[in-house]
C-alpha cells in the first residue's frame, strides 16, 4: 500500500512540558533512574581521561587492592532436633525460610538453674522460649522468669554502648576507647586484677577467666550471689559429711518430703526441675495411682507451701527447732542417728511453735513410713536466720536418720562442688580492696549496691581500685561507683556452655547477633588480652576447644546438652554417706512479732524488676501485683487494728521500712513477711520504684546474710495505700453468707486420695443438666440447637488440678505467646488486667486457725463453650463458633459492647480499655520486635480472650496439610501447656478417641465448671486429690 | 370525639379546663410562650441546662480521644453508668408513649393536657438514652454495624440473636413512630402559630413546618384516622420497647438477671418513673408558663394514682424475684439476691426500695396525692429510686458466678459527668423546644372543654 502523505504531516503529540524538554532532557528520560549527571562518571564513560584523572583512579584503586580483607569470624547456630523422634517430625530446614519458625537448642540465663531451653526464632529474631524437651533440668518446661526473659533481650533501657563514669556523671563511649584504658590499666597492676561475678556454671567461661587472668599477670576469680542461699547448704554439707557440695534432689523418688521453708517448687535452687519432679509423683492415671505426701512449715504461704498435704505455718527463726523436733518425734519412733536433740520435748516445743502436737507427730510418722523414699529439705531466703547453717546440719541429719541419703539427696552428681562461699568471697574481695591490693576490678552482673545493707561501706572500698569495669545490662544501682558499664549481652546473644550437674553439659546458643553494642564478658576478655587466648580469638572457638570429646559439635548443637554417662546415671543410686555434724542446742525463740523476709516467685532477688510482665504476675496466694507489702496474719492484724491496704512502719534490727499491709491468712500469729527483690531505684522505667526495698533491713551475720527472724515492730501510719491485687482477699463468700446453704460452690471439687481409692468420683457431684433422653438413653443435653457435627479435628483441654502447683509460668507464656500487654498497677486496681489465663485462688478452711488452711489453684481461661453465652449476644457476631470447637474473636469485626464479657460465666473475656501497644511507650523499640508477629496487636476498644493459641494450631495444620497427613496427638501444644513445669495442662484433639485429652476428659476425675449451666465448656478440670497425713 | 356537655354533665364529670377559659384563651394562653421575649426564669433554666451540655460535650470528645479507661467500668462490671442512664431514660420515654397512644386509644379524656409534652419528654429521652448506648461501646465510631444494612464485606450480617440488635431494633423504631405521632398531633397547633404569626419570616417557617395545614373537614378526617393508626402501632411499642431492654438482662446466664419476671416488671417500672417524670415537669411547666388551668389538679391526681399502681408491680416484682431466687434453690441465685440486700451495694438497694415501694405509698391519701409540694417531692424520689433500681440490677454484675472475679465498680468523675449531663441534654432540649412549639395540643385541649355558646370549634 501507498503511504499515504497524511501520515507524512503527523505532527508530534506531547503530553507533558518535561517529556518534550530539551535534547540533553530526552536523553536523561531514557535512562531508567533519573539522576543529575556526575562529572566524573561522564568522563570515565566517555573514556577522555585526563592525567590528573587517571592517577586520581589508580591510587584509589591501589590503595584498595593493598588491603586485605578481614572477613568478620562466622558464628554458625545450628537448629534444634528431637533425637528421641524420628526424623519426619521434628526436621528442620538446614536453610532458613522467612516467616517460618525454627527452634534453637540452648540454655536459660534467667538464673543459674540451667535449664535447658528452645529457642523460637523467626526471621532472626527470638520471640519465645520453651524448655527443651530432653534436657534433664528443664524436662521441657520452664518457669515464668525464664519465660519473661525474652523480653529482657528488647528491654529499651539495657545500656546500649559502653557508659563511661566520671564524677558520678555517666558519659556515652566506646568499646575502642574503653579497652584502651581497661588494657593500659591492666598493664599497670600486673597480679592485682580481680573478676567478681555472678556464679560462673559455664565451665569454659570458668577456664577462660583463668586463662585471661594468667595472661594479664595473675589475679582472682571471686563468684558471688547476693542472697548467699547456697552457701548454707554446702557448708551444712560439709559439717554433716566432711565435703561441701551443693547436692541434687529428686523429689521424683520422695513418697513423703518435707520442706521448711524451702520453695523448691518457687524460687529455690532448680524450681522448673523440681517441679517436674514433684508431680510426677501426684499424675493420677484413671482409676490407679498413689500421690505423695508433703509436708511444709513454712513461714509466708508460697507456691510451695500451698500443695502441701499438711502446711505447719511457723514464726520465723523457729525453723532449726521445728526441724529437731521433727527429729526428737523421729527417733521417738525408734529410728537411730539422731543425736544433740535429747533435751527437747515434742509437745511442749510443738506447742511453743504454736502447732499442734499431734500434727507434728503425725508429720514424723509420714516421714517415717517412708525410709529411704522420703526427702527433707530446707533453706531459702525465709529460713535464712542467724543459724542457717545449723538448720542445715539437722536437716542432714533428719534425712540421714530416714536413709535418704544416696537416694533421693544425690551427692555424686551434684548441683556444685565444693563450698560456695559467695559470702566469704566477699569480705576477701573486700579487704583486699581496703588494703589496696586491688588494680582492675571486673564485675559481671553484680549489683553491689542494691543488694548488700552495708554497700555504703564498698563505695570506700571500691574507690581504692585502679579501675573499675562493671558488666551489667543497665547503668544500675551499682554504675555511679564504678568507672565503665559495659554492655553485657544478653544470653540470647552470647555464647555460652552450662555444667548444672556433674556430667550434665549444655551449650547456650545465641540466636541473634547482639542487638545494641553489646558483648560477652568472655568475648571482651579475650579482645583486652590481645585479641587471642589459647588460640581462640572469640568465645565461640574457644568452647569448641573445651567440648572436644563431647561429641559432634554440630550434634551437640542439635540436641542442646550432652550427658558424660546416660541420662538415668545423673539420678543413679549412689549410697548414703555417714553422717557427723554436731547440733548446737537450741536457743529461745524470740517472742512477739517476728519478721521474715521472702523472695518472691516473681520478683526474686529484683534482677528482672524491669519486666513489666513479672510485675504483673500476681503474687500465687495474695494475688498482689506491682508492690511489696507486709503480709500479717489475720489474728495480729485485728490485735493492731490493720486492715490491708492500712499503711504501716515496720521496725527491725533497728531500721525501719513504710509500707502496705496485706492481711494473709496462713501465716503463724506472731509471723510477719516481706518480700526482697523490689524498690529498684535504676533497673528501668518501669521497675523504677515499684514497692520499697528492704535491703537495709537485713543483717550482715557470720555465714551470710541474715534475712530471718527478726524482732519486729508494727506501727499504724494511719494512711492507705491501695494494693493492687488481682483477685479479692475474701473467702469464697463474704461473712454474711458464709455457712448457709447459698455459700456452697462446687468450683475446685476435692477429695482426699483415701476417698479417691474407694471411689474415683470423689467429690465431684452430679451436675443437674436437663438431658433429652430417647428410649431410657441419653441423646444430648438439651438445647435448642440440635448440636453441630464436628468431623475434623475438635479442640479441648484438660487440667489437672492434682498437679496444678499454681506457679503461674502458664501466664507468663499465655502474655509472651499472644502479645498480652501488661497494664500497670493503676489499671489492675481497677480489675482491667488484660492475662487471658489466670490462677484463681482459693481458701478452705478457717482464716483464724492457719494450721486448718487449705489453699487450692485452678488456672482458669476461656473454655471454648459449646453453647458459648458470648456468641449468642455479640450484635455484631464478632465472636463466633469455629468448626473445631473453639470460639473465636474477630478482633476487627468487635465494637466493644462488652456484652460478652457480662455474660461469661468464666469472666475470662478481657476488653482493651486503652491503647495497649500501637503508638505508645510499651511499643518503643527495640521491644517490639519481641511481639510474635503471628498474632495481631488488639487495639483500644476491642475484646480478647484466650483463642486455644489458634496461631500455633494453624502453624502446624499447615505443616501436616504440607506434608499430606493429619495431625499427631501431642504435636499442636498450648503456650500454657508447653511451659508447664507439672504438667497439668494437656490440649489436643477430643475428636480422636486415642487422644491424651480425650482420655483424661473421661478420667473419672474429671468434671467442668458450671457444668448446670449447659454452656458445654471443652474445658475439663480434673478433681483435685491430696494426701494426708 | 368530644363529648357533649349535656353528656358531661349527666356523668358529673369535672372540667379538664378550669377557670372558666374561651378556646380564644386557650389559643391565647399556650401559645402565648412562645411568641413572647422568654422569661428570665426560662434563661437561668437554660443558662444551666446548656452549661451542663457543653460540659458533657467535652467530656464526650474527652471519652473519644482517650478511650474508656477513663470511666469506672472494669472486668466483672462491663456495663455501668451508661447502661443504667440507657435504660433510666429508656424508662422515662414511656410515659408519653402511654398517655399519647394507649390513653388515646381508651378515651381518656384527661390526657389532652399533658400529652404534648410528655410526647416530647419521650422523643428527648429516647435520644438522650440512644446516645448513652452508642457512646459506651469500645469503638463507637463503628457503631453503625450495629444495623444490619447491604455492606461491601461479605455482607456481614448482624446476629439476630443478640438482645443488642433486638435494641436497635426497638430502639430506632420507637423513636421513628413516638416522633412522627408527636409531630402529626403537632400539625394543627403549628398552623396555629403560623396564623398568628407577625412577622413573615416565622410565618414562612411555620408554614413549612405545619404543611400548609388549612384546617378543611378532610385534613382534621385524615389526621383523625392517621393519629388513630399511629397510636394502635405505638401501643405495642408501650410493651414491646421496654420488655425488649429488659431482655439484655434477661436472656443473658448471669444470676440476678437471668429471670423471667424481667419483661413485665420492666414495663411497670418503665411507666412508674416516666409517670413521675411527667409530674415532675408538669409542675414545673404549670408554674412557669402559667397553665394552672389546663394542667390541672385533676391531671396531676390521676398521674399520682398510676404512680401508686406502678408502684405498688414494682413492689411485688422485687418480692417475687426474691421468692423465686430461694425457691430455686440455686447457690448462685440465691447468693446474687441476698448480695444485693446485704453485699457492698446494700446501700444502692435500700434507697432503690426506700424510694420505689415505701414513698408512693403516700399517694394513698387523696390530700397527699392532690398536693403540689408532696406530689413533686415524691415525683423525684421516685426518678431517683428507679435510677438506682438499674444501677442495683448492674451492679448484679460485680459479684456472679466465679467468686475469684469479683471486684468492685467505682464510678469516677467522668460517670458522674455523663450522667448528669444526660439531664443537662434532654433539658436543653425541652426548654427549646418550649420556645417553638406549644406545650399543650391546643387542637385537642378544646375538644374537651365545655361546648362554647354560639357554636363548635
Amino acid at each position: 500500500m501507498k503511504e499515504s502523505t497524511f501520515q507524512k504531516e503527523k505532527k508530534s503529540h506531547w503530553q507533558s512540558y518535561e517529556l518534550k524538554g530539551t535534547q540533553e532532557e530526552r536523553e536523561l528520560q531514557k535512562q531508567e533512574f533519573f539522576t543529575s549527571p556526575d562529572p566524573v562518571i561522564a568522563k570515565i564513560k566517555s573514556g577522555n581521561f585526563d592525567r590528573k584523572t587517571f592517577l586520581k583512579f589508580m591510587g584509589a584503586s591501589v590503595a584498595m587492592a593493598s588491603l586485605n580483607c578481614v572477613r568478620k569470624p562466622v558464628e554458625k547456630i545450628v537448629p534444634y532436633v528431637n533425637l528421641n523422634k524420628p526424623n519426619g517430625e521434628n526436621a528442620q530446614y538446614d536453610f532458613v525460610k522467612h516467616g517460618h519458625s525454627y527452634y534453637y537448642a540452648s540454655v536459660c540465663g534467667a538464673c543459674s538453674a540451667g535449664c535447658g531451653t528452645l529457642v523460637k526464632a523467626r526471621d532472626g529474631r527470638p520471640l519465645k522460649l520453651e524448655g527443651n524437651p530432653s534436657h534433664p533440668v528443664s524436662q521441657g518446661a520452664l518457669c515464668s522468669s525464664g519465660q519473661a526473659s525474652i523480653f529482657d533481650l528488647y528491654d529499651p533501657d539495657r545500656v546500649q554502648e559502653p557508659v563511661k563514669i566520671k564524677g558520678g556523671k555517666a558519659r556515652p563511649s566506646d568499646w575502642i576507647a574503653m579497652e584502651k584504658e581497661i588494657k593500659a590499666a591492666l598493664a599497670e597492676n600486673k597480679g592485682k586484677t580481680r573478676i567478681l561475678s555472678k556464679p560462673i556454671s559455664s565451665p569454659s567461661s570458668s577456664a577462660l577467666l583463668g586463662d585471661f587472668l594468667s595472661s594479664v599477670g595473675g589475679g582472682k576469680v571471686y563468684e558471688t550471689e547476693m542472697s548467699f542461699l547456697e552457701d548454707a547448704i554446702s557448708l551444712g554439707q560439709e559439717l554433716s559429711y566432711g565435703k561441701a557440695i551443693v547436692p541434687n534432689y529428686h523429689f521424683d523418688k520422695a513418697k513423703v518430703i518435707l520442706s521448711i521453708d524451702a520453695d523448691f517448687l518457687g524460687t529455690w535452687i532448680s524450681p522448673v526441675e523440681f517441679q517436674k519432679d514433684f508431680s510426677k509423683r501426684r499424675a493420677l492415671v484413671g482409676t490407679k495411682g498413689d500421690v505423695n505426701t508433703f509436708i511444709a512449715a513454712e513461714v509466708n504461704p508460697t507456691t510451695t507451701g500451698s500443695n502441701a498435704d499438711a502446711r505447719l505455718p511457723i514464726k520465723p527463726g523457729d525453723q532449726r527447732k521445728f526441724a529437731l523436733t521433727i527429729a526428737k518425734a523421729l527417733s521417738d519412733l525408734g529410728l537411730s542417728g539422731a543425736t544433740g536433740v535429747g533435751g527437747i520435748n515434742v509437745e511442749a516445743a510443738s506447742k511453743e511453735m504454736g502447732l499442734t502436737p499431734e500434727l507434728v507427730r503425725a508429720a514424723a510418722k509420714a516421714l517415717s513410713g517412708a525410709k529411704g523414699a522420703s526427702l527433707v529439705v530446707a533453706g531459702g531466703a525465709q529460713a535464712g536466720t542467724k543459724d542457717a547453717v545449723d538448720l542445715q546440719v539437722a536437716v542432714n541429719m533428719i534425712n540421714s536418720m530416714l536413709g535418704n541419703d544416696g537416694k533421693t539427696i544425690n551427692s555424686s552428681a551434684v548441683r556444685k562442688e565444693g563450698r560456695t562461699n559467695y559470702f566469704a568471697n566477699l569480705q576477701s574481695l573486700k579487704k583486699e580492696l581496703d588494703a589496696g591490693q586491688v588494680g582492675v576490678l571486673i564485675l559481671n552482673d553484680i549489683n553491689l549496691f542494691y543488694n548488700l545493707p552495708n554497700s555504703e561501706e564498698w563505695e570506700a572500698s571500691l574507690r581504692k581500685a585502679a579501675l573499675v569495669v562493671s558488666f551489667a545490662f543497665k547503668v544500675d544501682e551499682t554504675a555511679p561507683y564504678v568507672n565503665y558499664v559495659a554492655p553485657k549481652s544478653h544470653f540470647l546473644e552470647s555464647w555460652s556452655d552450662s555444667s548444672p550437674i556433674t556430667g550434665l553439659y549444655a551449650v547456650q546458643q545465641p540466636t541473634v547477633r547482639p542487638i545494641f553494642q553489646s558483648k560477652s564478658l568472655e568475648d571482651a576478655l579475650i579482645s583486652w588480652a590481645g585479641g587471642t587466648l589459647a588460640g581462640s580469638s572469640n568465645f565461640y572457638e574457644y568452647i569448641q576447644t573445651k567440648w572436644k570429646g563431647r561429641g559432634n559439635w554440630d550434634d551437640v548443637l542439635r540436641a542442646g546438652f550432652f550427658t558424660s554417662g546416660s541420662i538415668s546415671s545423673l539420678s543413679a543410686d549412689r549410697g548414703a554417706r555417714s553422717f557427723r555434724g554436731t547440733i548446737r542446742p537450741l536457743e529461745a525463740s524470740t517472742s512477739g512479732l517476728t519478721l521474715a523476709f521472702y523472695h518472691s516467685l516473681a520478683m526474686k532477688d529484683g534482677e528482672q524488676a524491669n519486666s513489666s510482665l513479672l510485675q504483673e504476675l500476681p503474687d500465687p496466694i495474695s494475688k498482689v501485683t506491682w508492690d511489696n507489702y507486709l503480709a500479717i496474719s489475720p489474728m495480729a492484724a485485728t490485735e493492731l487494728g490493720l486492715a490491708t491496704n492500712d499503711m504501716v512502719k515496720v521496725t527491725a534490727n533497728g531500721k525501719s521500712v513504710e509500707l502496705s499491709t496485706y492481711v494473709q491468712p496462713g501465716l503463724h500469729k506472731d509471723a510477719l513477711a516481706i518480700a526482697l527483690g523490689y524498690g529498684r531505684t535504676a533497673a528501668g522505667t518501669i521497675g523504677n520504684g515499684v514497692g520499697k526495698s528492704v535491703v537495709h533491713m537485713l543483717q550482715l551475720g557470720e555465714n551470710g546474710l541474715v534475712t530471718s527472724g527478726f524482732s519486729a515492730k508494727v506501727e499504724k501510719l494511719g494512711k492507705k495505700y491501695k494494693l493492687a491485687t488481682t483477685q479479692t482477699h475474701n473467702m469464697m463468700s463474704p461473712e454474711f453468707i458464709a455457712g448457709t446453704k447459698w455459700d456452697e460452690r462446687p468450683l475446685i471439687l476435692s477429695a482426699k486420695i483415701q476417698e479417691f481409692k474407694e471411689n474415683p468420683k470423689s467429690g465431684i457431684p452430679e451436675p443437674e443438666i436437663p438431658k433429652i433422653l430417647k428410649d431410657g438413653k441419653l441423646v444430648r443435653s438439651a438445647g435448642v440447637n440440635p448440636g453441630f457435627e464436628y468431623t475434623g479435628y475438635r479442640w479441648g483441654m484438660a487440667v489437672d488440678l492434682t498437679q496444678c502447683t499454681g506457679c503461674g509460668a502458664c501466664v507468663t507464656a499465655c502474655s509472651i505467646e499472644n502479645n498480652v500487654p501488661a497494664v500497670g498497677r493503676d489499671e489492675v486496681r481497677v480489675g482491667r488486667e488484660m492475662h487471658w489465663m489466670r490462677i484463681d485462688r482459693y481458701f478452705i478452711g478457717d482464716p483464724n486457725k492457719p494450721e486448718s488452711l487449705e489453699i487450692a489453684h485452678q488456672p482458669v481461661m476461656c473454655q471454648h463453650c459449646e453453647n458459648a453465652p458470648c456468641e449468642t449476644v455479640c450484635p455484631v457476631a464478632a465472636t463466633v463458633h469455629g468448626s473445631e470447637g473453639t470460639n473465636d474473636m474477630v478482633y476487627n469485626r468487635c465494637v466493644g459492647t462488652r456484652y460478652c464479657s457480662n455474660n461469661c460465666p468464666y469472666k475470662v473475656r478481657r476488653f482493651n480499655w486503652m491503647e495497649h501497644w500501637t503508638g505508645t511507650e510499651k511499643a518503643k523499640a527495640p521491644r517490639n520486635l519481641g511481639l510474635n508477629p503471628e498474632i495481631t496487636v488488639r487495639a483500644r476498644g476491642v475484646m480478647e480472650k484466650c483463642n486455644f493459641c489458634a496461631s500455633r494450631v494453624a502453624e502446624k495444620k499447615i505443616k501436616a496439610k504440607n506434608e499430606g497427613r493429619k495431625l499427631v496427638d501431642g504435636e499442636v501444644k498450648s503456650a500454657c501447656q508447653e511451659t508447664c513445669p507439672s504438667d497439668a495442662i494437656v490440649f489436643g484433639d477430643i475428636n480422636n478417641p486415642e487422644s491424651k485429652v480425650s482420655k483424661l476428659i473421661k478420667d473419672p476425675r474429671s468434671y467442668k465448671i458450671l457444668e448446670y449451666l449447659n454452656v458445654g465448656p471443652s474445658v475439663s478440670y480434673l478433681s483435685r486429690i491430696r494426701s494426708t497425713i | 370525639m368530644a363529648l357533649t356537655q349535656a353528656v358531661r354533665d349527666k356523668l358529673d364529670l369535672p372540667d379538664l379546663v378550669t377557670g372558666g377559659k374561651s378556646t380564644k384563651d386557650v389559643t391565647d394562653d399556650i401559645l402565648q410562650p412562645t411568641e413572647a421575649f422568654p422569661t428570665s426564669l426560662w434563661w437561668k433554666a437554660f443558662v444551666i441546662a446548656a452549661t451542663i451540655t457543653v460540659i458533657d460535650i467535652c467530656v464526650i470528645g474527652y471519652l473519644f480521644y482517650e478511650g474508656l479507661y477513663i470511666l469506672g467500668i472494669n472486668n466483672p462490671v462491663s456495663w455501668g453508668f451508661f447502661v443504667v442512664n440507657f435504660v433510666f431514660w429508656i424508662g422515662i420515654g414511656h410515659a408519653g408513649t402511654l398517655i399519647s397512644a394507649v390513653l388515646y386509644l381508651f378515651r381518656q379524656q384527661w390526657r389532652t393536657g399533658i400529652n404534648r409534652a410528655a410526647e416530647a419528654m419521650t422523643i428527648f429521652a429516647v435520644i438522650v438514652a440512644a446516645s448513652n448506648l452508642i457512646l459506651h461501646v469500645g469503638r463507637p465510631w463503628l457503631g453503625f454495624w450495629l444495623f444490619p444494612y447491604p455492606n461491601e464485606r461479605g455482607p456481614l450480617w448482624v446476629n439476630f440473636r443478640s438482645p443488642l440488635i433486638w435494641d436497635t431494633f426497638a430502639v430506632s423504631t420507637y423513636l421513628s413512630i413516638s416522633l412522627v405521632f408527636w409531630y402529626l398531633g403537632l400539625i394543627p397547633d403549628l398552623a396555629a402559630l403560623r396564623d398568628r404569626a407577625t412577622n413573615p419570616i416565622r410565618r414562612q417557617i411555620y408554614d413549612v413546618l405545619s404543611f400548609g395545614w388549612v384546617g378543611s373537614a378532610k385534613a382534621w378526617s385524615h389526621m383523625e384516622i392517621t393519629a388513630m393508626i399511629l397510636a394502635a402501632l405505638s401501643t405495642p411499642l408501650v410493651l414491646s420497647v421496654h420488655t425488649i431492654v429488659s431482655f439484655d438482662f434477661a436472656v443473658s446466664i448471669l444470676p440476678g438477671w437471668h429471670t423471667t419476671i424481667f419483661p413485665p416488671y420492666f414495663v411497670a417500672g418503665a411507666i412508674f418513673s416516666g409517670f413521675a417524670m411527667v409530674v415532675t415537669l408538669m409542675v414545673i411547666a404549670r408554674e412557669v408558663f402559667n397553665l394552672k388551668n389546663y394542667i390541672t389538679i385533676k391531671h396531676l391526681e390521676n398521674m399520682n394514682k398510676i404512680i401508686l399502681v406502678t408502684g405498688m408491680i414494682v413492689g411485688l416484682a422485687y418480692a417475687t424475684e426474691f421468692f423465686i431466687a430461694w425457691y430455686s434453690g440455686n447457690e448462685y441465685e440465691g447468693f446474687a439476691f441476698i448480695n444485693r440486700m446485704m453485699g457492698p451495694y446494700w446501700w444502692a438497694y435500700w434507697i432503690m426500695v426506700s424510694c420505689n415501694v415505701i414513698s408512693p405509698q403516700f399517694f394513698w391519701f387523696k390530700k397527699m396525692r392532690t398536693s403540689i409540694p408532696v406530689m413533686f417531692v415524691l415525683s423525684i424520689f421516685v426518678n431517683i429510686g428507679m435510677w438506682f433500681e438499674r444501677f442495683v440490677i448492674m451492679m448484679t454484675l460485680h459479684r456472679d458466678f466465679l467468686p475469684s472475679s469479683w471486684d468492685m465498680y467505682s464510678p469516677t468523675i467522668f460517670d458522674y459527668a455523663m450522667l448528669v449531663g444526660t439531664f443537662g441534654i434532654f433539658f436543653t432540649l425541652f426548654l427549646l423546644w418550649c420556645r417553638i412549639m406549644p406545650v399543650i395540643a391546643v387542637a385537642e385541649v378544646k375538644t374537651v372543654m365545655p361546648a362554647q355558646p354560639g357554636g363548635h370549634h
